[in-house]
This record gives structure tokens, C-alpha cells and sequence, in this order.
């Protein structure tokens, strides 16, 4: 993203609106800081530049990565051809049957909310979890940058690449998910972002989650607000 | 993706903000899912939602005219999920004995306080199939804006709304610039997906211009 300098008025009204603080202004000249930029696109769309002097300049490999994991409006041309930063995860888990009971699936969505993300920190989770014996979720778009499966590692010019958020998601027995929830924590402890952790199994037939009791038991305390699944789609999936 | 959820805030807060998700299982139900979307949106549209659209349709706040017709109209087919927001449990209730009742046969998500989700669904003659909770935020926290402004900004998962225009609306309502209600709908502007509650965002805004946050 970039600001045409002899159009703009230096009316600042786009500095709040970028989620990155990307914005800034030197010797009264209003500029898109490019490295911390992670062309979401919010100026562009909402500041309402009264001149329109913010426009979107064409995105080369590898900066091209951040457009597609910020802006929801692009898709990731190159991999899933899907908009946004995640899979169908438990959305449509009553047809499709991805989690079954006893089943876990972990998300761990780096960058959010508000900070952003380069790659490198994205890297040591891919690596870290690959290295437990994690299988990393294919449907995601964030599996296509890796370059070596068999070690979580990304090719090394894109690490310094800065995204909105990019999310690590990977399925489990229940039987892991103490040693899982001990890395993660380890992984928290270096990392120069924050992110968000995401927890998700079928519910008994009682309404009862047993996974609550096993994440609290690991030190981490569940929300009281959640996505549930309410069981509509249909063709129902069916368990073995 | 996991756009709805860590949405922060009180309990009380939370009470007031229900994000209903809807969606077709890509290769398995995408027939005719078209008609059911759109059906599905003409339902939540009788229930008079805070929030309703997505990234492809515009939502209450970007569109023009007659806001619900033209979100319908704009529905393309099977990609991305189609949103709405209630701020209360009992329509919330409604809304899904009625798509029960309507066998779209299309996969349905709440965002909301388990313990009442629970409860519309029971309601609605429907039981929890999974859920995905949240186990918080971690790293390095010390860089994350203040809890008041992250109760409004974690409102678009995607992470559109910025915490300094958060902030700049806050400021701008304590000098009488702005309304609180014009602020919350500024802000939901860059939330292009719907799942922004401009109501919850309001009451969240007054509080703000009043209080220390």
C-alpha cells in the first residue's frame, strides 16, 4: 500500500485506521511505513481519503503473502484459491465428520489480535510442533509456505515477512494434549507476538465438553463464550 | 477460520452478543446452496439483526438503500460463511427453531456464552455438535492495546479495526464530535464479514468516554 505524495493534503484522518500503526508522518510528510505495512488494506477501504492519494501497488513474491493472509478480501491464489486465514475447522464438522469424538484439534492463530506476525515466529511453531510428530493441517493456506515438511521449515526469504495474523492449526488424541499445551507454552515464552489459542471437540451427548477439565487441569482457563456447532448441516456425518 | 471467536469481554458484556454463522460443507452440500443462503438470510431478516451479510453481500452498514433485500440479492453461492449478530438470546432462540424447522441442510455456528447458547438450542429442539473454545491470548502480551479497546476490536476476527481509531472515537465523543452510536458504526465499517455488533459497540463506547479504561 502507498500514499501518492504530491496528491496527499496531509490531512492525517488515514492514520487511526491502520490496525498496524503503519501510518506515520516525517517532516510533515504522511508515509506508509512498508516494512511494518501489511497491506490489509484497511486505508485504502475505509479512511475515506478525501483526495484518494492511498492506492494498492502491485504485489511481487514474497510481499504478495501478506496481502493474502491480511486482507480477507484475497484469496491465496497460489495454494487453496480460499479467502481468509483458516480452514472449515468445526464449521462444518457435523457433515464433513474432521473431528470425531475423542478427536482434538488446536489452532493457534499467531498475531492476534491487533499485533501482527512476521513469519519467523510462525516458523518456530511449524517446527516445534513438526518436531512433537504434529501432523500440520493441509486445507490451510499457511501449509503451503512451508518448504520441508518433514521439518515445519519455511524457505528463508520469506521469514521477515509481516502478516495481520496466520493461524497453525494440527489434530490430536487426547493422550497429547497435556505434552502439546506444555510446548505451546514453552513456544510462548521467546516469542516477540502474541497469539490466540483455539480448542475444539465434539460434545457428549449430555451436553458435556471433557476437554475443559483437561486444558484447566494443563493451566490454561477456557472462555465463557465459544463457536458451537448447533448440528443443522446435513447430510449428517456419521461416526464409525 | 476462527474469526468469531475471541471475542473479549465481561460476562455481562458478552450476554449481549450472539454471532450466528452459516455455511455449506465444501464437496459435500453445496447444491442448490444458493437459495438455501439467501433463505436462510430472508429468515434472519424477519428477526431484525443488529448485524447481517458478508465479505461478498456488504453488510447493514455498507449497504445502501433497503439494507436486508440488497444483502439477499448479493448472495453468490457456496464460498465464505454468511453472518448476522443477534443481542439477545431469546430471538437468538427463534431465529434457530426457524432454520430447524427449515431443513436448509446448512451447517450453523453461534458465537456466543456457552451456557446460553446451550439454552437456545434446547429451545430450538437442537444439541450441541462441537465446539471450539478459547484458551486466551499468550506470548508476548506487553504488546497488545488495552483490554476496554480489545472488548471492541476483537468484534472483527480478521483484525480490521484498529485500536488507535478506537481510540480517536473515544476522544472524539468526550469532545461532543461524535454520537456514540455514528462512532460504533464508523468503526464497524472496515469489518467487511458482519460479525461486528454495533449495539454491544455503542454501550462499550459510552462507557469508555465516561470512564478511565
Amino acid at each position: 500500500m502507498k500514499i501518492n505524495f504530491e496528491m496527499c493534503i496531509g490531512c492525517e484522518n488515514c492514520i487511526p485506521y491502520c490496525p498496524m500503526g503503519a501510518i506515520e508522518v516525517k517532516d510533515e510528510v504522511v508515509f506508509i511505513n512498508s516494512d511494518e505495512c501489511v497491506e490489509c488494506g484497511v486505508c485504502l477501504s475505509s479512511a475515506n481519503c478525501p483526495v484518494e492519494a492511498i492506492y494498492q501497488d502491485e504485489l511481487e513474491w514474497p510481499r504478495v503473502i501478506r496481502s493474502q493472509f491480511s486482507n480477507p478480501k484475497k484469496p491465496h491464489k497460489s495454494s487453496t484459491k480460499r479467502h481468509g486465514r483458516g480452514t472449515e475447522e468445526m464449521k462444518t464438522n457435523d457433515v464433513t465428520g474432521r473431528f470425531k469424538r475423542g478427536e482434538i484439534g488446536l489452532g493457534i492463530e499467531l498475531g492476534r489480535p491487533g499485533v501482527g506476525v512476521r513469519l519467523r515466529e510462525f516458523e518456530k511453531f511449524t517446527v516445534a510442533y513438526t518436531k512433537l510428530g504434529l501432523e500440520l493441517e493441509k486445507a490451510n493456506s499457511a501449509y503451503a509456505l512451508i518448504q520441508d515438511p518433514s521439518t515445519g521449515k519455511l524457505p528463508p526469504e520469506i521469514l521477515d515477512e509481516k502478516l495481520m495474523s496466520i493461524i497453525v492449526e494440527v489434530k490430536f488424541g487426547p493422550e497429547r494434549l497435556q505434552e502439546v499445551l506444555e510446548e505451546t507454552k514453552k513456544l510462548a515464552k521467546d516469542l516477540d507476538t502474541v497469539f490466540s489459542i483455539s480448542i475444539i471437540s465434539k460434545v457428549e451427548d449430555n451436553g458435556f465438553v471433557p476437554i475443559l477439565d483437561m486444558v484447566k487441569e494443563a493451566g490454561f482457563k477456557p472462555s465463557v463464550n465459544c463457536k458451537t456447532n448447533v448440528g443443522l448441516g446435513r447430510p449428517l456425518a456419521e461416526e464409525v | 477460520m476462527t474469526h468469531s471467536l475471541h471475542r473479549e469481554g465481561s460476562r455481562d458484556n458478552l450476554n449481549n452478543d450472539f454471532v450466528m454463522l452459516t455455511t455449506v460443507a465444501v464437496g459435500y452440500n453445496e447444491e442448490n446452496a444458493k437459495e438455501k443462503l439467501k433463505e436462510h438470510f430472508r429468515i434472519i431478516a424477519k428477526y431484525d439483526p443488529v448485524n447481517m451479510g458478508s465479505h461478498g453481500t456488504g453488510h447493514l452498514y455498507t449497504c445502501k438503500g433497503s439494507c436486508a433485500d440488497t444483502i439477499i440479492d448479493n448472495v453468490k453461492g457456496k464460498s465464505h460463511t454468511h453472518n448476522a449478530v443477534f443481542s439477545d438470546i431469546e430471538t437468538l432462540g427463534k431465529v434457530l427453531k426457524e432454520l430447524n424447522d427449515a431443513e436448509l441442510g446448512l451447517s450453523v455456528i453461534i458465537s456466543g456464552v456457552y451456557d446460553e447458547v446451550k439454552k437456545a438450542c434446547e429451545y430450538a429442539g437442537l444439541k450441541p455438535h462441537t465446539v471450539n473454545f478459547s484458551l486466551g491470548v499468550h506470548g508476548n502480551t506487553a504488546k497488545l492495546a488495552k483490554q476496554k479497546i480489545r472488548e471492541i476490536t476483537t468484534m472483527c476476527g480478521h483484525g480490521m479495526i484498529s485500536a488507535n481509531l478506537v481510540e480517536k472515537m473515544v476522544a472524539d465523543i468526550q469532545k461532543g464530535k461524535i454520537t456514540p452510536r455514528r462512532a460504533a458504526e464508523k468503526l464497524c465499517h472496515p469489518c467487511y464479514c458482519a460479525l461486528f455488533n454495533v449495539e454491544r459497540a455503542e454501550s462499550l463506547l459510552k462507557e469508555m468516554a465516561v470512564n478511565s479504561y
